[in-house]
């Protein structure tokens, strides 16, 4: 298990690579608490968000698994009406990355390259 | 759905320091409803919610117990609140036999409570110590318990634990779930005032006396004025002991020895002179030594001496015990002197002699066997440290089967060359330093104890060593217990 350390630095990365960047989370899947978080807006409770994800998350495994799906879930995307969401999932399934962009100041190519491009540094 | 979350473990080993860090870093307030000198009298408290268990959002209450042994009972009053339990243990090696003293009476207490098993983890706490034992002998001391690794001080490792924790937890109320066993409604403690109110109403009168009295102990060492440092003026013309105060390049190795120095140093002591004019200290765990002429005027004279031991300690590191700083300290009234500072490490009279009486004859022999065996290949080995050493069982110890130096280093402006051992002069020095021991430890067991050699020996052990054992036991005149045609046959 990587470091809260180590999550703060590739959070911070992520951040400093995009523009809009509103807040980000790694979530532990199972339990939906935050293993770090940030947020650059105070109304934006990531601890609730996170926790909400987490059932995104594992509904649509099951889902996935209902379907009888044998691969595995990579990312979801949400498009709000100002925000983009992405949900990355870790490698191993346990742990996943939310973030929240303004959708006016970013696109979803630079959110998806600047979150793959860090996440190689934790796993 | 609200966990209770115990942060249990022994005195000091960084519980309140752990819920310390875990406060920050979720952003949440600390809460002590009694602290004395920094020690937990009741518990400190967090409250988090976060996290989702079926659609329903996760509170936890974060407690930790306090560790001190006459507050057992809230602290065993706490254990049986707990949905998951984080054992927070110090890395340091001394620290084990209280950790596991401890894990064995937490484990009493989870396994008495009724329902699906409280599940543990392990935070093995101060891992940036220079000492930090293995995480495999933690891992020996808590079987089936998961070890997380934390520096509380900095918060590393801390919110992972947690983590883990939070899903331990959800394992039991899962399991609760599914006996139809978890309780439904509001928790009977809402908040810290409540968990006090409920520990101080569940307490004996004979308890809460005793509780008060620590209270007033700790609460009165801590209004005591700090003592005074290490380094004070001397009281006798003894020098001024080290300590991880001395400048930037006098001490080695740089960062490792500061921090051992620092561990070392923490208990004040007096220097002490030898009949050769040489100063020793002793502290618990570790022994100070500085030759007789490690004195200098010239703290760049003393320098070229602290560079000549530095070489030396990086030279034999593989043969020498560790760890070991070497420091070039003041002394007082001008002038410096060298210090070498070793980790007590058993040497094989230690080994020897350890719990004697507690064993048997035939034990001795054994004993006698190994220690032979070690002292035999320290010949080889101890001729590629740069320097000459004394080759004694008190300056010799093992690792593993091999043989370590576990002695002070020679004075640095007297050192000799190695000299390597001859193989005619084995027998010899075998006879020596076993008879050595022997002088005590054999009168120790009635003569008739002593059973044949053979029926001790190993194929593995060298004719050499053999020899002189015979010949030892032959001078104590216990000889005629053997059948030297048997021994040799071996």
């Amino acid at each position: 298990m990587s470091t809260e350390k180590q999550y703060e630095e590739m959070i911070a990365k992520i951040e400093a690579d995009m523009s809009g960047f509103i807040a980000a989370s790694v979530v532990d899947l199972e339990s939906g608490m935050t293993l770090t978080a940030k947020s650059l807006r105070s109304d934006f409770d990531l601890a609730v968000a996170s926790a909400y994800n987490s059932e995104l998350v594992k509904q649509k495994l099951k889902i996935m698994k209902s379907l009888g799906l044998k691969t595995h879930l990579e990312d979801i995307l949400l498009t709000l009406g100002d925000q983009i969401h992405l949900i990355k999932i870790f490698p191993g399934g346990h742990t996943f990355l939310y973030l929240a962009a303004e959708r006016a100041n970013t696109n979803l190519a630079i959110v998806r390259n600047s979150v793959n491009k860090n996440l190689a540094a934790v796993i | 759905m609200v966990i209770r979350i115990v942060y249990d473990g022994p005195p000091e080993a960084g519980k309140t320091t752990s819920l310390r860090a875990l406060s920050a870093s979720l952003a949440r307030p600390m809460a002590t409803p009694a602290e004395t000198d920094g020690r937990t009298l009741y518990f400190d408290w967090v409250e988090y919610k976060g996290g989702l268990f079926e659609g329903n959002q996760i509170l936890c209450q974060i407690v930790t117990v306090p560790g001190q042994t006459v507050l057992a009972h809230r602290r065993h009053n706490l254990l049986e609140t707990a949905d998951v339990v984080v054992f927070v243990s110090d890395s340091a090696p001394g620290a084990v036999p209280t950790t596991a003293a401890y894990l064995k009476t937490m484990q009493e207490t989870l396994d008495a409570l009724p329902g699906p098993r409280v599940g543990v983890i392990l935070q093995a706490n101060k891992r940036d110590r220079a000492n930090a034992v293995d995480l495999s002998t933690l891992r020996d001391t808590a079987p089936g318990i998961a070890v997380l690794e934390s520096v509380a001080t900095t918060g590393q490792g801390v919110r992972e634990a947690f983590v883990f924790a939070v899903r331990l937890a959800l394992d039991r109320v899962r399991e609760l779930l599914r006996d139809r066993a978890l309780r439904l409604g509001p928790p009977d403690v809402q908040s810290s005032a409540e968990l006090l109110a409920q520990l101080t109403r569940n307490e004996s009168p004979e308890q809460s006396v005793v509780a008060s009295a620590l209270q007033e102990v700790l609460a009165e060492v801590a209004a005591k004025p700090a003592a005074p440092p290490v380094i004070a003026t001397p009281e006798s013309d003894a020098p001024w002991p080290p300590d991880a105060s001395v400048p930037a390049g006098m001490i080695w190795p740089p960062i490792d020895g500061r921090i051992a120095l620092h561990e070392a140093s923490a208990t004040a002591f007096t220097p002490r002179v030898l009949p050769d004019g040489d100063w020793i200290g002793e502290v618990p765990g570790w022994r100070f030594h500085s030759p007789r002429q490690a004195s200098y005027t010239n703290a760049e004279v003393g320098r070229r001496g602290l560079v000549e031991w530095a070489r030396l300690h990086a030279g034999g590191q593989r043969w020498l015990s560790s760890p070991r700083v070497v420091v070039l300290a003041a002394s007082g009234e001008g002038t410096w002197r060298l210090w070498q500072i070793v980790k007590n490490e058993e040497s094989l009279r230690d080994v020897l002699t350890r719990e004697l009486h507690a064993g048997s004859a035939q034990d001795l022999l054994r004993r006698m066997l190994d220690a032979g065996r070690v002292l035999l290949a320290a010949t080889d080995s101890l001729g590629f440290v740069p320097c000459r050493l004394p080759l004694r069982i008190d300056t010799i110890g093992e690792s593993r089967g091999v043989p370590l130096y576990v002695g002070f280093l020679p004075d640095p402006f007297l050192l000799r060359p190695p000299q390597p051992f001859q193989p005619e002069q084995r027998p010899s020095l075998l006879r020596r330093e076993l008879s050595a021991l022997a002088s005590t430890a054999l009168r120790v067991f009635p003569r008739e104890s002593f059973p044949p050699l053979q029926t001790v020996l190993r194929e593995s052990d060298p004719p050499a060593v053999v020899g002189a054992i015979r010949d030892v036991l032959r001078d104590a005149g216990l000889s005629e217990a053997y059948d030297l045609s048997a021994t040799e046959a071996v």
